[in-house]
């Protein structure tokens, strides 16, 4: 009898579950709420492409992101882009392309791959080498007509046919446990010369022939100097070495032939910076190189027989150069500062010195880039014209990644330009801020503003309020009569292709749209409009780097001043740190408009001390600003903006704070104590060791301070009410580690985590829990009073997601605030764990204004899907066996595997690849929370974690159900006259 | 300027040096000379436009290690060190089923279905590798329409429809019965109807004009100014 119940409580919840799961986009839908853009990176490597046909119409580009990309000349769209591996193993060491093929040397060697040109899809992959930590090169031959491919690794040379891969022949090079990298060149009579550098150590020098027969003779040269980095080139002689040695400030020569010492020149006749290097070599001035001296100051330098360098020219104020052979000329093109907001492109032949007008150009530059670094031009011959005129397409690289492309056009607008922000490649934090309300509704709330007004102003400030919204509707509707929309004149500087309108920076009805304020790892900071994805205002600070740690790089970016308060701007901040001297430095801004503080203008402002912890305080001092607390690397404590000092003296509340050393595994609290004359002190009252010899800390989560927890407890199926911890200081750390195995069948040390649930203010260890047999990265989400935690199961082989849930049990200790001091008994705590078939990049929880919605979490899939998962789905309460008072409650009984349902992923087939991170952030609307991607693609939608209750459905029938009503309406009449008549017609009877 | 990179190359070092020192040496020379191996396969994909193949990607274990896919649908990883590995074809347009590769030190090759409850369960499959197109995923619910049938079947019109049918119907058969009952239902009707009936439209206009146009001239003046809120 019972089996049949059983049966029929799995069925039933079976159907909760798929309710459950449908939380889908319609399709008409894609595209409205979300958009999605993909980013290439930092320039790292670049060609135009040469395909005959297509000559000029793409190029291609390498970027340190380890993405190959070819981008479309005539708008910046990218045509293919292929990611690789973020680790080492896709690091590009060389992109080549000549003619129709396209090669990427990857990791050392380790992979070598042609792609096809125009399509991206791949041709061959060949895996040469398997020492990822050097440096390989390569360049491309041509033999009895046919092309072949050299490539240098750290041990051999090879010699590859171009059209599949096939290896011709291969080369032992001498020397392959030391030497990292090897510069290789063909010589005139098709041998090769190849120069191996031994970081620190030496040179050496060997010669192959063109068969692959490797000279029994390798000489070597010592040079303690160089290591993998430093810039070195072969002359075009191929008899001369030359590397530049910032140690010595000079320029180390080395004959190839005969001479077995490096010859240096002293470079004493320009300043040099940290920017100086050899840039590349000159054609058509015999053996010269071009040296840059700083950003602004290039060096062309002639070889002299006695094997030093003279100075031939020096381009001051001259951020790039290159020499073109063009219709059997060789053109110097160099790019100059013409004013603050534009560039000027020189072109000067020179055999003659004359300069060639048509290719002159001044190209519009706004100052928020940095200064050009490089420059990529691509010289034509008009054919529409008889005359056989040049033209010029130019690609200039900035210092904040962007790319600008200008070619001179004829009618002189400047029409064909655009540009790629590829600083939102390296996004590293992110906040969403409300827009400010519009003029009119700011004054509506004025009238609530000040409490000491008496009656009658009010009144006479409603009835101004209500006339100035009369005016404006008036002036709407005229407008509209008259059929005259906002014309807005074409902006004057063509750089701003945002065209700013004013009135669209306004917050819209349910607040859904908002400025997403970025700061990226290049020290630029953008605010972007998050219902177009449009740019609306960039800063660029040139000193700005991200603190960076254990290979983890970190901008703090804090909303001190929201626009809530109208009179009053609203106010963030970025903190960094200062490139120059390593102090924390500031850069304070209005996020709507982009404006930098006065007193912060372009630079920031250096706090003068090294910033270990900073944190923003609660309370808003009399110009509703929150200041942000400072920790240096004395334990000293500072303010910014000092004027906030006061609010902690005159505060109440104790201010808690904690500092986590993962070099020692120490966690330990402070407090601060305003003492009597006026000043702040730093108490030290607790530690807590997380044994740093058997595991390092591996990161430290709070709960989001925005976050609004609407319901204390849950009601369970018997009508009682299971209260939840809600403990606001709770802080989850997480620790990895690797324990030795006891058994004798050892396989090494077996890798393991741990999970400390710490109280913030008072230190006290809450929780904690290890998992054996599993290991990071650790992905970790605390919200409400659960944690949820992704990992690997090593034992299992397979991804996981862990679950913790901590209720104060059937009675609640204070239901009006918690206390760290008078904390309630130690929490009940349920804890579950799934199986999740896919790996993930990051995960968040969903947010929304008031906490009623139910929550989702919102997880970045390595398949490049970003998934929404109830968070219903996620917990511990789910029952093995369901019983009619789990029913009651709505919980869905335990399935080990979550499933993953391609309706519940949020970016359809726009698919997101290597996420560092997700944010997700309230709108006005309870339903709805806004989510932010953000890692080589930036993606942007919102999601209804419970539906969207508060509004009608979009697609809601207004026309059916008014005519619904009207028809009934109708109906009533009618039916009405007719019983009427039919009565009348009785009554004569 | 020395100095922070100074510093920070110190923490790094410090950090290198702890790194070692959880790594038994074994596992570090271990690490040097393990062989590496390559894990080969194809994608076969109903489609005969090549377009899909771009945009493939071969991952093996959440993209630690990246294959691409070839104009054939063939692919090779290479550089992968002996262990057990997940390999999936991503593409956006169409799903396939996942594989577990165990490859062995000495570079044996096995591939089996994913099974991440009982992971020893083992069942093989073919190596080389081969991934068949399993269907087109949907991204996207389907929409409600409106249809009469859906309409009419409605549970809620149906039990709409049975009473007026009823209350239709059932007075015609009985009309011809008898007469008793039909003054009966005469009855029962006027007592129906004799009680204040829907107003008449007119009557309700001139109620309205009449008796409070002076409150009602107001409120769309109110109605207009809190729309524009």
């Amino acid at each position: 009898m019972a089996k049949p119940i059983k049966a029929v409580l799995v069925f039933l919840c079976m159907i909760s579950l798929h309710s459950v799961n449908t939380f889908g986009l319609y399709e008409d839908q894609a595209g409205l709420f979300d958009w999605k853009q993909e980013y290439v990176g930092q320039v790292k490597d670049f060609h135009w492409d040469q395909t005959p046909s297509q000559s000029g119409k793409k190029v291609f580009i390498a970027s340190e992101k380890n993405v190959v990309a070819s981008v479309n000349v005539h708008d910046g769209s990218i045509a293919w882009r292929r990611i690789f591996e973020p680790s080492t193993r896709g690091r590009i060491d060389a992109l080549l392309h000549q003619g129709s093929s396209l090669v990427s040397i990857h990791a050392g060697g380790q992979f070598v791959r042609s792609w096809s040109a125009p399509s991206g899809s791949l041709l061959w992959e060949k895996s040469l080498s398997d020492d990822v930590d050097s440096r390989a090169s390569g360049f491309f031959i041509e033999k009895n007509k046919k092309d072949y491919l050299i490539i240098a690794t750290s041990g051999t040379l090879y010699c590859l046919k171009m059209n599949d891969g096939s290896e011709e022949w291969k080369a032992e090079l001498p020397h392959s446990d030391t030497i990292e990298r090897w510069y290789v060149t063909e010589r005139s009579d098709n041998s090769f010369i190849a120069i191996g550098i031994t970081p620190g150590q030496r040179v050496t020098i060997t010669s192959v022939s063109s068969d692959g027969v490797v000279s029994k003779t390798a000489k070597n040269v010592p040079a303690p100097w160089i290591d993998i980095q430093t810039s070195c080139i072969i002359m075009e002689d191929d008899k001369h070495f030359v590397c530049y040695s910032p140690q010595t400030h000079s320029l180390q020569t080395l004959g190839l032939d005969n001479v077995t010492v490096f010859k240096q020149t002293e470079l004493l006749e320009f300043p040099l910076t940290k920017e100086s290097k050899i840039e590349g070599l000159v054609p058509g001035l015999g053996s010269a190189i071009k040296f840059r001296s700083a950003s602004d100051r290039l060096v062309f330098m002639v070889l002299t027989p006695q094997e030093t360098f003279t100075v031939h020219k020096v381009l001051e104020k001259t951020y790039s150069a290159e020499i073109v052979n063009f219709a059997e000329k060789y053109i110097l093109l160099t790019l100059t500062q013409a004013d603050a907001e534009t560039l000027q492109l020189t072109a000067r032949d020179q055999s003659d010195n004359s300069e060639i007008i048509d290719l002159a150009h001044s190209i519009p530059f706004a100052h928020y880039h940095g200064p050009p670094v490089k420059m990529f031009p691509f010289l034509f011959s008009k054919k529409k014209d008889s005359s056989h005129r040049p033209g010029c397409k130019l690609i200039l690289v900035a210092q904040d990644f962007s790319i600008h492309f200008a070619q001179k056009s004829k009618s002189d607008e400047n029409k064909s330009h655009w540009r790629r922000e590829e600083a939102l490649a390296y996004i590293l934090s992110v906040l969403m801020v409300d827009l400010p309300v519009s003029e009119n509704q700011a004054k509506f709330e004025d009238e609530f503003g000040t409490k000491e007004e008496d009656l009658l102003a009010m009144f006479y400030k409603r009835l101004k309020a209500q006339f100035s919204q009369l005016r404006g509707f008036a002036i709407t509707l005229v407008d509209r009569a008259l059929g005259h929309h906002h014309h807005h004149t074409k902006s004057i500087d063509a750089i701003e292709e945002e065209e700013p309108e004013e009135e669209d920076l306004i917050r819209d009805g349910f607040n859904l749209h908002k400025i997403i304020v970025v700061a990226t790892a290049p020290g630029k900071i953008y605010g972007i409009r998050s219902h177009t994805g449009k740019i609306a205002w960039q800063q660029f600070i040139l000193d700005l780097v991200p603190f960076s740690r254990y290979d983890t790089q970190k901008l703090h970016l804090v909303l001190q001043r929201s626009t809530a308060h109208f009179p009053h701007e609203p106010q963030c901040t970025v903190l960094g740190v200062s490139q120059k001297t390593g102090n924390g430095l500031l850069v304070s801004f209005n996020p709507v408009t982009g404006a930098i503080l006065p007193r912060h203008q372009s630079q920031g402002h250096d706090t003068g001390f090294k910033v270990l912890q900073a944190e923003m305080l609660v309370d808003m001092d009399s110009d509703f600003l929150k200041g942000i607390v400072l920790i240096d690397d004395k334990i000293k404590f500072h303010v910014y903006p000092p004027t906030s000092k006061s609010i902690l003296q005159e505060s109440r509340m104790q201010h808690f704070f904690h500092l986590i050393n993962p070099d020692t595994g120490f966690m330990t609290g402070y407090r601060l104590l305003p003492n009597t004359d006026g000043e702040i002190d730093i108490e030290e009252l607790w530690n807590l060791d997380l044994q740093k010899s058997q595991q390092t800390i591996t990161g430290v989560y709070g709960k989001r301070a925005i976050e609004h927890v609407h319901s204390q407890g849950r009601v369970l199926g018997d009508r009682s009410v299971l209260y939840k911890y809600l403990n606001p200081n709770l802080v989850a750390l997480v620790t990895e580690g690797e324990e030795q195995q006891q058994s004798s069948v050892s396989k090494g040390p077996t890798p393991f985590f741990s999970i400390y649930l710490v109280d913030g203010v008072t230190g006290h260890l809450v929780y904690h829990q290890t998992h054996k047999r599993s290991k990071g990265p650790v992905k970790v989400v605390h919200s409400e009073n659960w944690i949820v935690y992704s990992y690997f199961n090593e034992k299992h082989r397979r991804s996981e997601i862990g679950v913790l849930e901590l209720y104060e049990g059937k009675e609640q200790s204070n239901s009006t605030a918690f206390s760290s001091f008078y904390p309630p008994p130690p929490p009940l705590v349920l804890r579950q764990s799934y199986i999740f078939p896919v790996p993930i990049y990051a995960m968040e929880a969903t947010v929304t204004e008031k906490g009623i919605t139910s929550k989702n979490i919102i997880i970045a899939l390595k398949t490049g899907g970003v998934l929404s998962l109830p968070k219903a789905l996620l917990d511990p309460r789910r029952p093995v066996i369901p019983t009619p008072e789990t029913m009651e409650e709505g919980t869905i009984p335990y399935v080990p595997e979550i499933p993953l349902s391609t309706e519940a992923l949020v970016n359809y087939n726009r698919s997101v690849f290597n996420v560092d991170g997700v944010f997700t952030s309230p709108a006005g609307l309870e339903s709805t929370s806004l989510v932010f991607v953000y890692g080589i693609d930036i993606f942007y939608t919102r999601v209804t974690p419970s539906r969207m209750f508060d509004v009608l459905k979009e697609d809601f029938d207004y026309l059916f159900i008014g005519g619904v009503l009207a028809l009934m309406i109708i109906l009533s009449f009618i039916t009405q006259k007719l019983a009427a008549i039919k009565a009348l017609k009785r009554a004569w009877k | 300027m020395e100095e922070p990179t100074q510093l920070l190359q110190f923490l790094m070092c410090l950090f290198l040096f702890n790194w070692n020192s959880f790594g038994s040496a074994t596992e570090l020379d271990d690490y040097s000379d393990r062989p590496e191996f390559k894990i080969e396969g194809k994608v076969f994909v109903a489609s005969k436009d090549k377009e899909w193949t771009y945009n493939s990607r071969v991952v093996v274990d959440g993209g630690e290690y990246l294959g691409f896919v070839r104009t054939d649908g063939s692919f090779v990883v290479h550089g992968v060190p002996s262990g057990s590995y997940i390999v999936e074809v991503i593409n956006p347009n169409y799903l396939f089923e996942a594989i577990r590769v165990d490859i062995t030190s000495k570079g044996k090759m096995r591939a089996r279905r994913v099974n991440f409850l009982q992971p020893s369960n083992v069942k093989t499959v073919n190596y080389p590798l081969e991934f068949r197109e399993r269907g087109q995923p949907n991204y996207f619910q389907k929409r409600e329409q409106w249809r009469l049938t859906d309409f009419l079947f409605n549970p809620m019109v149906l039990t709409m429809i049975v009473p007026l049918l009823l209350i239709m119907v059932l007075p015609k058969l009985m009309n011809a019965a008898d007469p008793d009952t039909q003054k009966e239902m005469q009855n029962q009707m006027n007592a129906l109807n004799k009680g204040p009936s829907l107003p008449d439209a007119s009557e309700l206009m001139s109620s309205w004009f009449s008796g409070g146009s002076s409150k009602k001239a107001v409120k769309p003046k109110a109605s207009a100014s809190s729309k524009r809120k």
